[in-house]
Parts: structure tokens; C-alpha cells; sequence
């Protein structure tokens, strides 16, 4: 049974245009689900009419299999923890912690156990009695937390919890939450606008644009094969390389010094746009299979990988992701090479005709690869 | 050596460069404010003639006088009475107006215009307007009160109801203000933390005594503290409806400072009774930011 269904979801603030549109997913039990999307594209509306606090235009939704669509935010027994936190400022940490206890009637040394239980998880005790003012962003930010885990939810609503914190303390919370998550087992909707955050922490997410699905997945079945161009561009950092190009005698033609051939298994005759290549899958060429030399522009070593980029015609330029470190100078004309079945095809309305095969490799595929006493 | 020197070269022209931003208001203040207020501390110790100039110095006959004078007592109780009267339920009828049009439903802009409006109307329009509303022969409370076969009132000639009558109107006029303010501290309060507590499903009571009254409490506290000044202050509504009367039961301190100023010509006198009107409203001020340090919750 799904935790959450949500079944031709539409919202519309002002009855004309639509902020979300034809939305149909089914959120699974324990799933760690992301919405993810750029600004402005509806993902805190969707969020906002599973908490009940936005009306449903059209459509249903249904919570553990129960028609919700029209319940009240704390019929939907659920938890929200807010992008800006939502803190009391006049009430101290524990108060704040048991605020949600509210309706659920419990009596006051059970409230004290589970509130001590979340602080002792997060780390809080010894804040217990200050009022939030009093506490650094980190810490207000597992306070939210704290209030949603009290609650007992199955499911927890979140958005943009970490858009706050510093970029190192958002590496961490990441895989906090994420282990909460798991060691609590329950259901999370996360939004966000950072595709590096969906696609760490993700059991599958929804990549949103225009308040239209583009698709739904697990994170690297969505890099890998990703439906369309806005996808391909969306997700991964850095984004996709894409570009306009002509499909003439079974060849991409780039520009005038770069051709890509095409996949054996493409029909050639389809109609074809553009051309989606990884920053990873543009690798330096040996002698057999040189495509075309890129002038770079510019070199960015960041320790374990060495981003280069080069001009494709007078207007664009492209990213290529080589491992390791590489003593590249700028002006340097290097001899670059694509497999040609990495490649991704889109038509002129960015839909994809043709993607690359990737998929990660498992550790039994590895570990058939090695002789068996090595394993030990 | 040197660099001590220059520190101290750039201290003096800061100083200067920042005493000369302040001198507009430092003059301002200074001859309508601080000027005044040291010349009525100066006049209360003496006595005066008929121009207000001093011509013998008394030292603290004029104080003494006063706290003796049975007309000042009455002129204390009234004043108190009156604070009593308009400022508690003056906030109250505010706070209610500026939560319900804190609401947001269709063509609440039309409420909240007809809430805030009495702040456009000067004391001496509406206190006309009142005057007519609590005449005896044609004004519409004794019509009311008749339609609703209760006895007339004589409401500004009354001794017992003259006081109220004034507070009454005072109420009405000073709504818009209060109203104003704290509906502009309501819509400071973060959505999310109604829409958190929502989510809890707590109350509508529970929600106003511990978010809403917490986090409006520095708003509530300046309207207070206005409040309260003003309603000593009063004087407009004063004059123009009860002239003081009837048997002084309305002569507030400060009308009873402008009688004996400009109609007794005592200006000594006057001048120790609002030296005194002075003090008073600095005790009740700083016993309220006493109180209020303890249950005001700044951000
Ligand atoms: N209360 C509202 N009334 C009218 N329009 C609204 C309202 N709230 C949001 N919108 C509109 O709906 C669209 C989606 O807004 P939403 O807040 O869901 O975006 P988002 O994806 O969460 O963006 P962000 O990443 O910036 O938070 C926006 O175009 C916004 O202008
Ligand atoms: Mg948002």
C-alpha cells in the first residue's frame, strides 16, 4: 500500500493559471522521496496540499490509502518541518519540541520521554531550556527536526530544511537525516531546489519544471537516462553538455571540426536536434579513437577530477570531467574523444530519442570479475 | 606616537561631524521641548502674575498647595479614573477589531479602512460629532435609550456619567490608532508558525494565548505605553465637550493645568501641577518597561 497517492493533482491560486499540473505519483511506505526542481515550480505547493494547508484544485489524494483530500491538516497525522524553521522564539527548546504533542492527549511524563528521546537523538539535551534565539542555525535546525520526530508521523513533510545552514554543515545534516529517516522508517517527502541534495539522499524523486512532471525515478536511473533535455541539464553537476546539431550521412555534425557518429542501433532517419553528451563521457583520445580537438579555455583542477572546458563553435562551450589530476594549460589544443553509444538524442521539443545504456555497476558484477581467493 | 596622535585628531572630527548630524533635532528638541521644560520646572517654584512672570520665589508653596487642595485631588482621581476608563478597554476593542480583520477573507480591505478610519478624524471634528450624539433633547443615545423605554440620560451634565461619556469617545477616537498598530504587528508574525501549529492541531484559544498574544506582545506593549500617555495627555475632548464639568468631575490634570494657566492666570501654580503630571507619567512609564522587560518577548 502506498503512504501517499496523489491522483490528477491540480492547483490553481487565482482559478486561471495553473501552478501544478496532471500530478500522479505514488509515494511508497519508507521511501525517502525528492521533489526537486528549479524556483518557482511548484514543488512547496505540491508539499503544502499533502500537508492539507494549500486546498486541492482537482484531483485526490489519498494517505495510507484513505481519501485525505479534504481533511484538515492534523487529521492527516503527519509532521512539517519548515524552511525557515518555524520556531517559537518566546517558548525554550523543549516547549518548542512538544509543541505538535498537543492534540495527542499524552500525559505530561510522556510527553517529557519522547521529547527527551528526539533531543538525545539530535543531540539537544543540553539546550533543553534555551529559547531558540539563544542557538546556533545548526542547532534551530534540529530542533525543527526534533519536532517533527516527537510526533510519531509515519510521515514527514520537508521543505528546503537545509537551505539555511553553511555548505558543510548541509553535507552533514544530509546524511543525518537521511539515517534518521532510515532508523525511524518513515515516509519523507523532501523538497528542494538542489539537484546534488536529491540525488544523495533520494530513494527515487519527481523532477518538477512548470508545475509539470518531467519524470519520476531512482536518482541514477533519472542521470542516466533522463526523459528529456530539461532533465539532462537539471540533474548533475556539471550539467549535461548539450547542443544543436545535423544528423548527415549517419554522422551528428556539431560544427564544422566536430562530429560524433552516430550508435549503430539509431534510426537514422528520425529527426534528431540535439545532442547530449556527460561532462564524464568526453574523454582524452588515444590513437584510435581520436573524434576532435578542443581548444581549452579553461581548467578547473579540484583534487580527484580535472574539469576542462572548450569552444564547440563561437557561442557555446563545453565541459569535460577527466579523473584525476591533469596539468592542462589554457590555449592547449587536446585530442578529446566520445564513445559514440554515451551519447543522448533529443528532438527540436528537447524529448529524448535516444539515450545511453548506463547503468552503475554492482558489486557482483565485481566480484565475479575476481578470482575467488582474493575475495576473502 | 604618531598613530595615537592621529587617533586622536579622527575622535574630535568625528565628534564634530557627528554632533552636527544631530543638531537639527538637538535644536528642535531643545526650544520646543527642552527649553519649555525647564522653564516649568523653574515657574512651578514661584509665583507668578497675570503675564506668567515670575515675581517671588517660593521654593515648594506651590506643591505644598496643591497636595492640600481638595479641587486637586478630584483633578488626580479624574485623571486616573480616565486612564482607567479608556486605555483597558480602548486596547481590548483594538486588539478584537485587528484580529478579525487580520483574517483574510473577501473585501476585508473594506473593514480595515472603516476600522483605522477614526485616525483621520481630528479630536475637535469628532468631539462635535460626539457632543451632538449626547445631546439630551436630539441626539440618538437618548433616542435609543427611549425606543428602549430605558430612562434619558443627561450624559455630559451628569456628574456620574459625564466622566464616561468623555472616556467613551476618547475610546472611539483613539481605536484607529491602536487598531492600525496592531494589525501591523499581526501581519509580522510568521505564517509558518500557524501553519506548524495547524499541523498540531491546537486550538483557536490556544493559539492566540501562546503564539499570537507572545509574539504581537512588543506591539501590544508600545500601544500601551502610547495609550496610556495620551489618556493622561488628553485635553481636546475635554474642552469641548464638558469644558471640565460638570462639578469638575472631568477636570483631568491637564485641563485643570490649562484653567489655572490661562484662566485664573496662575502660571506657578499650573507650571507645579504639570511638573507633577510630568513625573507621574514618567513613574507609570518606567514601571511598565519594569514589567514589561519580564513579559515582552522581543525577537
Ligand atoms: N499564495 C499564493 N498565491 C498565488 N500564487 C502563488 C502562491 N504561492 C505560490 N504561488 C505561485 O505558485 C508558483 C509555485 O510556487 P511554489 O512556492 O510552489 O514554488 P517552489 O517550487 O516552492 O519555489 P522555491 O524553490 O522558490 O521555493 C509560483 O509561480 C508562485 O508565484
Ligand atoms: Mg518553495
Amino acid at each position: 500500500m502506498s503512504a501517499i497517492h496523489l491522483v490528477n493533482i491540480i492547483k490553481s491560486y487565482d482559478g486561471k493559471t495553473k501552478v501544478v499540473e496532471d500530478i500522479n505519483v505514488e509515494i511508497q511506505e519508507g521511501e525517502f522521496f525528492v521533489l526537486v526542481g528549479p524556483s518557482g515550480c511548484g514543488k512547496s505547493t505540491m508539499l503544502r496540499m499533502i500537508a492539507g494547508l494549500e486546498d486541492i484544485t482537482e484531483g485526490d489524494l489519498f494517505i495510507n490509502g484513505n481519501k485525505a483530500t479534504s481533511l484538515l491538516p492534523h487529521e492527516r497525522n503527519l509532521s512539517m518541518v519548515f524552511q525557515n524553521y518555524a520556531l517559537y522564539p518566546h517558548m525554550t527548546v523543549e516547549k518548542n519540541i512538544t509543541f505538535g504533542l498537543y492534540k495527542q492527549k499524552l500525559s505530561k511524563s510522556e510527553q517529557k520521554k519522547r521529547c527527551d528521546e528526539a533531543a538525545e537523538m539530535l543531540g539537544l539535551t543540553p539546550y533543553l531550556q534555551r529559547k531558540p534565539k539563544a542557538l546556533s542555525g545548526g542547532q534551530r535546525q534540529r530542533v525543527a527536526l526534533a519536532r517533527a520526530i516527537v510526533t510519531q508521523s509515519p510521515i514527514c513533510l520537508m521543505d528546503e530544511p537545509l537551505s539555511n545552514l553553511d555548505a558543510k554543515l548541509r553535507t552533514k545534516m544530509r546524511s543525518e537525516l537521511r539515517q534518521l529517516q532510515r532508523l525511524l522508517g518513515i515516509t519523507m517527502v523532501y523538497v528542494t531546489h538542489d539537484q546534488t541534495e536529491a540525488m544523495t539522499m533520494a530513494d527515487r524523486m519527481m523532477i518538477l519544471n512548470h508545475g509539470q512532471i518531467q519524470q519520476v525515478g531512482k536518482p541514477l536511473e533519472i542521470y542516466n537516462q533522463p526523459n528529456n533535455e530539461f532533465v539532462a541539464t537539471f540533474i548533475g553537476a556539471p550539467p549535461m553538455n548539450v547542443a544543436n546539431m545535423k544528423v548527415i550521412d549517419h554522422t551528428c555534425v556539431l560544427s564544422d571540426h566536430i562530429t560524433i557518429p552516430l550508435p549503430h542501433d539509431v534510426d537514422p532517419t528520425a529527426s534528431y536536434a540535439k545532442i547530449g553528451v556527460r561532462a564524464e563521457d568526453i574523454t582524452l583520445a588515444s590513437e584510435n579513437d581520436y573524434l576532435f580537438t578542443g581548444e581549452i579555455v579553461n581548467v578547473e583542477i579540484l583534487g580527484t577530477e580535472t574539469l576542462l572546458t572548450f569552444a564547440i563553435d563561437e557561442k557555446n562551450q563545453w565541459l569535460a570531467k577527466l579523473n584525476g589530476q591533469w596539468d592542462i594549460q589554457i590555449g592547449e589544443k587536446v585530442p578529446l574523444s566520445i564513445e559514440s553509444h554515451h551519447i543522448h538524442l533529443f528532438d527540436e521539443h528537447g524529448q529524448t530519442m535516444f539515450q545511453s545504456k548506463k547503468k552503475a555497476v554492482s558489486s557482483y558484477q565485481v566480484k565475479d570479475a575476481l578470482p575467488k581467493e582474493k575475495l576473502l | 606616537m604618531k598613530r595615537k596622535i592621529n587617533k586622536k585628531r579622527i575622535t574630535r572630527s568625528s565628534f564634530g561631524a557627528g554632533m552636527l548630524y544631530l543638531l537639527p533635532s538637538i535644536l528642535l528638541f531643545g526650544i520646543f521641548l527642552f527649553y519649555p521644560m525647564f522653564k516649568t520646572l523653574y515657574l512651578s517654584l514661584f509665583w507668578t502674575d497675570t503675564q506668567g512672570n515670575p515675581v517671588q520665589y517660593v521654593g515648594l508653596e506651590n506643591f505644598m498647595y496643591l497636595f492640600e487642595s481638595p479641587s486637586f485631588m478630584t483633578s488626580i482621581k479624574a485623571t486616573l479614573l480616565f486612564v482607567l476608563y479608556t486605555v483597558p478597554v480602548g486596547i481590548v476593542l483594538a486588539l478584537i477589531l485587528a484580529l478579525l480583520a487580520n483574517e483574510n477573507v473577501k473585501g476585508i480591505g473594506f473593514f480595515r479602512t472603516m476600522f483605522s478610519s477614526t485616525i483621520g478624524m481630528s479630536v475637535a471634528a469628532s468631539s462635535v460629532i460626539w457632543m451632538l450624539m449626547y445631546n439630551p433633547a436630539i441626539g440618538i443615545f437618548n433616542k435609543i435609550l427611549s425606543a428602549i423605554h430605558l430612562p434619558e440620560l443627561q450624559w455630559l451634565l451628569d456628574p456620574d456619567y459625564a466622566l464616561i461619556s468623555v472616556a467613551i469617545s476618547t475610546i472611539w477616537m483613539n481605536t484607529g490608532f491602536s487598531f492600525l498598530i496592531l494589525l501591523g504587528g499581526l501581519q509580522n508574525i510568521d505564517e509558518r508558525l500557524y501553519e506548524n501549529a495547524r499541523i498540531a492541531g491546537v486550538g483557536t484559544w490556544y493559539k492566540l494565548r501562546n503564539i499570537t498574544l507572545p509574539m504581537l506582545s512588543p506591539t501590544l506593549f508600545f500601544v500601551v505605553t502610547v495609550s496610556i500617555i495620551g489618556a493622561f495627555q488628553s485635553f481636546g475632548q475635554i474642552d469641548i465637550l464638558t469644558g471640565g464639568g460638570p462639578m469638575e468631575s472631568t477636570n483631568v490634570i491637564v485641563y485643570a493645568i490649562y484653567k489655572d494657566a490661562f484662566i485664573n492666570y496662575d502660571v506657578g501654580l499650573a507650571s507645579a501641577q504639570a511638573v507633577l503630571l510630568f513625573f507621574c507619567i514618567l513613574f507609570v512609564t518606567i514601571l511598565q518597561f519594569k514589567i514589561g522587560e519580564r513579559r515582552v518577548h522581543y525577537q
